[in-house]
């Protein structure tokens, strides 16, 4: 079936493409001792959902919950109290990992950063309406973690959750962050990423979650646990870069570290057959592993509180690579923080292997396991009828390809302004 | 295959990227096929034999791309033959079965390379 020719020349090439890079440290330094943990976050119900794997969760006052499918953007409104559920319809695109956030009380945005998409939804009459999304230096358009302001623009950080993104050569600074403002086309930039060296260093240690709270953006960095909190629009309205400006007043919170992680390193392999063969290894060791802001701004991350090097690795990586295995993290918690980095409080995790969590403002927490089900939890800092316990959601409905008309219809048009 | 392009795709039922290609990967492949404007015969290759393959594509519109699969037990084998380090991988072999490029991912081969390849 494959031509001769064609194997020898992938034969060879196998062969022959192994180059180096790369060392590292392989332990970390304990800093602060790990808080006891004696609170555990209360379980309120879980999501059934046996065809549809939830990506995004966003909820409304009246504590319903809408649910975007990973697979292709199905969207589907659940009422927490009774347990049922609706489908609102199919996001178009073929929408893959799609997140849901509140913008205002009847308007969501959904991002998916695989499909680079951002879209506003009115929850009113389903409409939806596309924003175009930042034009990064590096890669192009992207889409990363992102949030409504409640000035009618969009915070959008497009490599935030991205860890294995080329460094091109040579390199031009990249904001952090991009603010799509409402109306005009505006946008403005914030932070600059520095470049770290080597493959793909500068955008992995960039990792950040962003959130807001009245016209403050808070932008936390998951790799150094250091929160930056500052007015983009507001003050003297001067923009500049968080790190390299003086001209916007920024806040700089270290959040507690419990242990010192060596740099971050790469072991990159380079299969010299395919056009884009880099196969890279970015070994890093977070301060947090996740978090997710509610709309006062108070904040709940996933703490990494120690990891090890686990030597075990697959015989193709064994064969790759020349640090055979990788970082476990081997203690985990969350934490939660008030707008301004005061710690407020330490939980047990759920569940092992936990690697995501969503605020919704209204009194809950949803927890995803690391089979992808999820977990709704009391929020413990909100009293409120949201936060009661219910029967579990079961979701019959499966995220298909067609599995419901396309939302917007004829009238969705793309627009460059986020408004 | 003389006178035509190969596209040959590797793909595992088992892959979430593959999976998505089922249904979004058709019309992409027409498009590039219509810039490269010329005779370009998509191959997916399947890993985990016949049955795993036929029940990766049943129910989906995949006309006009060509079937094959690893046996059983032979993936390892056949993706140190090709070079494969993960799914989906693509290669572009020209009429003479020369491997033109290869890519990772659900991308295609350069416009420009793909037409100086196959273009009529």
């Amino acid at each position: 079936m494959i031509p001769s020719a064609a194997r020898a020349r992938l034969g060879f090439a196998f062969a022959v493409s192994v180059t180096s890079l790369a060392c590292g440290q392989h332990a970390v330094q304990p800093m602060l001792l790990p808080p006891v943990l004696v609170d555990s976050l209360a379980l309120l119900q879980k999501i059934e959902a046996p065809g549809f794997v939830v990506s995004g969760v966003a909820a409304t006052d009246d504590c319903k919950v809408w649910l975007a499918g990973a697979s292709w953007g199905l969207i589907v409104e659940a009422d927490p109290t009774s347990g049922e559920s609706r489908i609102i319809g199919q996001l178009p695109g073929h929408l893959a990992d799609t997140r849901l956030e509140l913008a205002d009380d009847h308007r969501l945005l959904a991002w998916s950063q695989e499909s680079r998409v951002l879209m506003r939804i009115d929850t009113r009459n389903n409409r939806i309406r596309e924003v175009a999304p930042p034009k990064h230096p590096c890669v192009g358009s992207a889409v990363g973690p992102s949030v409504p302001l409640g000035d009618g623009s969009i915070a959008v950080a497009p490599l935030g959750d991205q860890r294995i993104v080329r460094t091109p050569r040579p390199w031009q600074d990249a904001p952090i962050v991009w603010l799509l403002a409402g109306g005009d086309n505006h946008s403005v930039t914030i932070g600059n990423m520095s470049d770290k060296g080597g493959e793909f260093l500068t955008v992995a240690d960039a990792q950040v979650r962003i959130g807001s709270a009245g016209d403050t953006l808070q932008i936390l960095f998951l790799v150094d646990g250091v929160l930056e909190r500052t007015m983009p629009w507001g003050g003297n309205s001067r923009l500049s870069t968080i790190h390299a400006g003086e001209q916007r007043k920024t806040d700089t919170v270290y959040l507690p570290r419990y242990f010192q992680a060596p740099d971050t390193w790469e072991d990159v392999w380079h299969a010299g057959w395919l056009i884009n063969g880099l196969q890279p290894r970015v070994y890093q060791v977070a301060q947090f592993a996740d978090a997710a802001f509610g709309p006062d701004g108070a904040f709940f991350a996933i703490r990494n509180g120690e990891a090890k090097w686990n030597a075990a690795d697959t015989p193709l990586g064994k064969r790759m690579y020349h640090e055979p295995g990788g970082w476990e993290i081997t203690r985990q918690w969350i934490e939660q923080y008030a707008a301004d980095g005061r710690p407020l409080g330490w939980f047990a995790l759920p569940s092992a292997g936990a690697q995501r969590l969503v605020v919704d403002g209204v009194g809950r927490l949803f927890i995803w396991g690391d089979d992808g089900s999820v977990g709704i939890f009391r929020d413990p800092s909100r009293s409120g009828q949201c936060g009661r316990p219910g029967p579990d959601m079961l979701i019959p409905f499966v995220d298909a390809p067609d599995a419901a008309p396309i939302l917007g219809g004829a009238d969705a048009s793309a627009s460059s302004s986020p408004d | 295959m003389a006178g035509a392009c190969t596209l040959l795709v590797v793909v595992s039922p088992s892959c979430p990227i593959c999976a998505r290609m089922r249904v979004t990967w058709p019309a992409r492949f027409a498009a590039w096929v219509d810039s490269v404007g010329g005779d370009v015969r998509p191959l997916w290759l399947s890993e985990g034999g016949r049955d795993a393959l036929v029940a990766f594509i049943e129910g989906f519109r995949l006309d006009g791309i060509q079937f094959a699969y690893l046996a059983r037990g032979r993936t390892i084998h056949g993706y140190n033959v090709l070079g494969v380090l993960g799914t989906p991988t693509l290669y572009l072999v020209d009429p003479g079965g020369l491997v033109q490029s290869g890519l990772v991912g659900d991308a295609f081969p350069p416009i420009n390379l793909s037409r100086a390849v196959c273009g009529s």
